[in-house]
């Protein structure tokens, strides 16, 4: 770059005229760019299959009992749950009882309650020795983002609180958010038992199938019990969001 | 309904509280529990059942099938499992343990086996056609940069 030989010469020259070396590094710079975005241009055109690494189970089953003993702990008696509080992703929201639809697939609450999420009736409640699994649609087909859009944003550590029917609300602590294809949704590890009470939410992700109307993945948030305490009037005072809180 | 269950949860939070007082004092063996691994699960899932407190052989049945469960004794439970079969039906099933003189249950849903269909797209991107516009916006920038690059040498070169 600095020529030694010159300032003379360099006065003749128009003043945006590039250094000589410049050029043919713009070029190369450039190029690849162009070559990138021919990349993005045809990656944008031909569905590209998602690379997924194989799941190796062991050929020898684990007894889920050996390390998660149901009588190991004074975990709490049924009681349905009511209501759901996440304070890191605001999300205060209704529960109502889910079961299968007739085809056998999980039922959801109605599309026309976007705020409601539900849980698994046939399942543990929360607090009881089990998974508990509660589902909640991450949109609406119209009106924009529903009860667990925000979910896909917890971190590990983050606390979800659910209230039961008796008063009591059972504190959980997020360990982990994972994303599946519906289509292999790890059922042992989704519906399986821990060592302790387990809460488990479920909402979609991934890509949206336009002709199938319905998205590519299940998107789980893995969380722990940490323990339980009575509701207070304040616990109780918080207001839940309602149909009017997503949405037109 | 919804209003009254602050109420209704207050009064049945006092009423559990006191039997949690109870149910503490007192000893801690009895009754059998009967808990699943996993919950629910596809045909051909493998279901593990444990049946706690129960110190003997036990049996489970699946309500409604003709499926028998063996659990042998193991420490002071009794354990076996089953797979899910070919044909049973989705819903949800009690799976009825026996030992000794007493009964429990716990219950055991077929699904499917698909995800749940949480979403109705209002918020999803149309990614695929997102990426080939950035794209296209790249590949013009870039060729027009290479155009510019190339007229400037060329006067310079005149």
């Amino acid at each position: 770059m600095d020529e030694p030989g010159g300032p003379a010469p360099e006065t003749e020259r128009p003043i945006h005229r590039p250094e000589p070396a410049f050029r043919p590094v713009a070029a190369f710079v450039l190029a690849i760019v162009l070559a990138g975005g021919l990349g993005l241009v045809v990656g944008g055109v031909v569905p590209v299959p998602s690379l997924r690494w194989p799941h190796f189970s062991s050929p020898f089953h684990d007894d889920p009992f050996a390390v998660a003993d149901p009588a190991g702990g004074d975990w709490l008696d049924r009681s349905e749950p009511t209501r759901v509080d996440i304070d890191a992703v605001d999300v205060h929201a209704p529960l109502s009882a889910l079961g299968l639809d007739y085809e056998g697939n999980f039922e959801v609450p109605p599309m026309w309650r976007p705020h409601e999420a539900g849980w698994f009736e046939a399942g543990p409640t929360p607090g009881e020795f089990g998974p508990t699994v509660l589902l909640g649609h991450v949109d609406t087909d119209r009106s924009g983002p529903a009860v667990f859009y925000a979910i896909r944003d917890l971190e590990e550590g983050d606390a979800i609180e659910v209230t039961r029917e008796d008063g009591l609300i059972v504190t959980y602590e997020v360990t982990g958010v994972e994303s599946y294809p519906k289509r292999r949704l790890p059922y042992e590890e989704v519906f399986g038992v821990e060592p302790g009470p387990a809460l488990r939410l479920i909402t979609c992700g991934g890509e949206f199938d336009r002709e199938e109307g319905d998205y590519a993945e299940n998107v789980v948030v893995f969380a722990d019990y940490e323990g339980s305490r009575k509701a207070t009037a304040k616990d109780r005072d918080r207001p839940l969001k309602g149909r009017d809180d997503f949405g037109r | 309904m919804r209003m009254t269950q602050p109420v209704r949860g207050m009064l049945a939070a006092i009423a559990l509280s006191a039997a949690i007082v109870l149910t503490t004092a007192a000893p801690a063996s009895a009754a059998i529990t009967v808990t699943l691994s996993p919950t629910a699960g596809t045909v051909g899932t493998r279901v593990d059942v444990l049946a706690s407190n129960c110190n003997q052989n036990a049996t489970a049945v699946i309500e409604n099938t003709n499926v028998s469960i063996a659990l042998p004794r193991n420490n002071n439970n009794a354990q076996g499992n089953f797979t899910v079969p070919d044909g049973m039906k989705t819903g949800t099933y009690s799976v009825l343990v026996t030992c000794g003189s007493e009964t429990a249950s716990a219950k055991f849903t077929v699904t499917s086996g698909s995800g749940a269909s949480t979403g109705g797209g209002s918020t999803a991107s149309n990614t695929a056609t997102a990426v080939l516009w950035s794209g296209a916006a790249v590949v013009a920038a870039a060729a027009a940069g290479l155009w510019l690059l190339k007229r400037r040498s060329g006067t310079a070169a005149a």
